[in-house]
């Protein structure tokens, strides 16, 4: 135990002694986290907000002026056009200068008066926010038209009601969206975690085998796994000290916008996207959640600092060391990923998994879909992962054919 | 003292080598059959050229790779079973052995104390003598990274020296070092001899093992040619010198091979 502390003290100073790796370590991934988040929910405010803040403007030709009235009292600008100026005007909405434009037929309303089947004809960009918007107002008051038509051919709005539906919604709406997000912020979570661990551990253990100093300390009469379990310690605490400052991150860019995410979360729950609303409520992280949270990371950080320390005790050089680590970074990036893309969340099963549980575990705590059993599982699998790539890293520094 | 009895160690061709050789498996017997003894108060140096199987034989004896079959004994230490306790009794010292650059002479002494689990005292008081043989004192507290070769080696050897062994095992002991830090590391073999501690040396270096050592083992593709004080190898080679009686047994060596 005491030897062990020993070199973890020594790899803790090894970190914190070296102004370049506290940065790279600690620093930069505080900044980038809060940035991100922070530019990410900025981004989301702008859009949001500018689109609501948006006055429609819809170009007309023949409108009638029930309709026209209708429109301008949900305050959308209405201009008359030209006729001839229409593929101007078909241009200017393909290229976002234009909200929207319709033409009605010349007698729209003689038409419908007589019970003849009228037409008119929009001219719309699904792609453009604003447009999008003006023609869902439109249709609005398109469909307040049509029902006040129809309750005067049938005299009166009640002889149109044929049955009154009530129902309950059970299912996630939009779970595409909320897996995606979710998917995403796992992704920013693991993702600093490991490659945190993963810079320190390749040079902890392949960079000290190559300069030749690892060999300097297996000279001593020190059992090898009490060297793998203080090397796998110090790195663990690094990335649990990652970890917190990546979580750090997190809590500061939530804080920035949370007031946007609170208003958010409520315009969508007022029933525009209950979808949306769902990812915006996840994002809206109370205590219990944090402490989850919080151990899931340190619980990653100790699976990830084990596991690349046994990788970098097989590789003979940094460079091998990184070669055969990199792909692992890779999937653990994908692995956030897999609910998301499978549309599934997280089986039971999914926990047992060396690395994979812990990213599942971090995904479902953010979607909203984790549990207490699932906690228990992910934690002990680590503990017990973890121990058996210290045990495995001991024997690769006991191996002549790696070591020399 | 090391006493050594049939040493063999083997290694498993790599697969260019198989290649080149155009065989599926095979193993080059790297230490074949080896056996010496090294006495307190004496420096025993195996001499040969290179691939000859010295280092191969000193790491096996460092308890730093297994040997295939034979005996190491430190005293009573049995080397194959007891590597801890080996450890505590040896030091084994080559250019391979290295420092981690970033931290300073003074912290590095203190560490590997700590890992042959000596107290302070003790670390203290090794750390004075070692660090003003080694001429360490002035540059203590500098990183490792920002020392010149000749002082990082002359540091490694210090850290090294940390736990005051019995054996002290040298792998080439000047190789890569300018006269001056040569110098101070032969002396220092010579100082550690007159205290009556073992030291083995490896060397191809034909100067180093005639004014050093008072025994030498004449190493050749694995196998000991001879064993024996500096004139009793001239006795029985009919040589002048010790460079005539290696070359004598060279030729020798490779008439039988061939």
């Amino acid at each position: 135990m005491n030897k062990l502390m020993v070199v973890l003290k020594k790899e803790l100073k090894r970190v914190y002694s070296d102004k370049k790796i506290m940065f790279n370590l600690f620093v930069l991934p505080l900044i980038s986290l809060t940035v991100i988040y922070s530019a990410l929910g900025m981004f989301l405010i702008s859009t949001i907000t500018d689109t609501e803040e948006h006055q429609s403007t819809i170009y007309e030709i023949n409108m009638p002026a029930v309709i026209q009235d209708g429109l301008e009292k949900n305050n959308i600008k209405v201009i008359s056009a030209d006729m001839n100026d229409l593929e101007k005007h078909e241009d200017k909405i393909k290229n976002g200068e234009e909200d929207f434009m319709v033409v009605f037929a010349p007698d729209f309303i003689e038409e419908i008066s007589q019970g003849v089947v009228s037409s008119f004809k929009t001219y719309y960009n699904e792609a453009e926010d604003y447009s999008k918007k003006a023609y869902q107002q439109f249709s609005s008051v398109m469909g307040q038209y049509e029902k006040s038509v129809l309750a005067e051919r049938v005299g009166g709005v009640e002889n149109l009601t044929v049955y009154e539906e009530s129902s309950v919604q059970l299912a996630k709406e939009n779970i595409f969206i909320i897996k995606m997000v979710s998917g995403l912020v796992t992704m920013m979570i693991v993702m600093f975690i490991f490659a945190g661990s993963m810079q320190q551990g390749i040079d902890m253990i392949a960079g000290e085998k190559e300069r030749g100093s690892l060999a300097t300390m297996l000279m001593t009469p020190t059992d090898r796994k009490t060297l793998a379990a203080g090397k796998v310690s110090g790195l663990s605490i690094i990335a649990v000290f990652s970890s917190f400052v990546t979580f750090i991150g997190i809590i500061l860019a939530l804080l920035i916008n949370k007031s946007f995410l609170e208003s958010r979360s409520q315009a969508f729950s007022e029933g525009i996207d209950q979808g949306i609303s769902q990812v915006f409520k996840s994002l809206q992280f109370g205590f219990d959640k944090i402490i989850m949270l919080l151990i899931l990371m340190i619980m990653t950080a100790i699976i990830s600092a084990s596991f690349i320390c046994y990788l970098s005790s097989r590789a003979k050089t940094v460079k091998e060391a990184g070669t055969l680590i990199s792909p692992f970074y890779i999937v653990i990036m994908i692995a956030a990923y897999i609910p998301y893309i499978t549309q599934e969340t997280p089986k039971f099963f999914s926990y047992f998994v060396p690395l994979y549980g812990n990213v599942a575990s971090i995904y479902s705590l953010i979607e909203g879909t984790f549990n207490i059993s699932s906690f228990i599982v992910c934690c002990l699998m680590t503990i017990l992962y973890a121990g058996a790539f210290v045990f495995f890293t001991g024997k690769s520094f006991e191996n002549e054919k790696v070591m020399f | 003292m090391v006493k050594v009895t049939n040493l063999t160690k083997t290694f498993s061709l790599n697969r260019k080598q198989l290649k080149e050789k155009g065989i599926k498996k095979g193993a080059i017997i790297a230490v074949n059959n080896v056996s010496f003894e090294a006495k307190s108060g004496e420096i025993f140096a195996l001499l040969g050229p290179n691939g000859a199987g010295k280092t191969t034989a000193l790491r096996c004896i460092a308890a730093l790779i297994n040997a295939d079959s034979g005996n190491i004994f430190l005293d009573d230490i049995n080397v194959g079973t007891m590597k801890n306790e080996a450890r505590k009794k040896m030091c084994f010292l080559t250019n391979e052995l290295k420092l981690d650059d970033h931290f300073s002479a003074d912290y590095l002494f203190d560490f590997f104390g700590k890992l042959h689990g000596l107290a302070q005292e003790t670390i203290d008081e090794n750390k004075k003598i070692l660090f003003k043989e080694f001429d360490i004192e002035q540059f203590k507290h500098v990183k490792i990274g920002k020392m010149s070769s000749g002082m990082k080696q002359k540091t490694a050897i210090a850290v090294n020296l940390v736990h005051d062994p019995e054996i002290i095992i040298f792998d080439e002991p000047t190789n890569g070092l300018d006269v001056i830090t040569a110098r101070a590391v032969t002396d220092y073999l010579a100082k550690l001899k007159k205290s009556g501690k073992t030291v083995i040396v490896s060397t191809h270096i034909m100067s180093i093992a005639e004014k050093m050592s008072d025994r030498i083992a004449v190493i050749i593709d694995g196998e000991i040619a001879i064993n024996g004080t500096l004139s009793e190898i001239l006795d029985s080679t009919s040589c002048e010198n010790l460079d005539d009686a290696f070359f004598k047994l060279y030729k020798e060596r490779k008439k039988t091979d061939e």
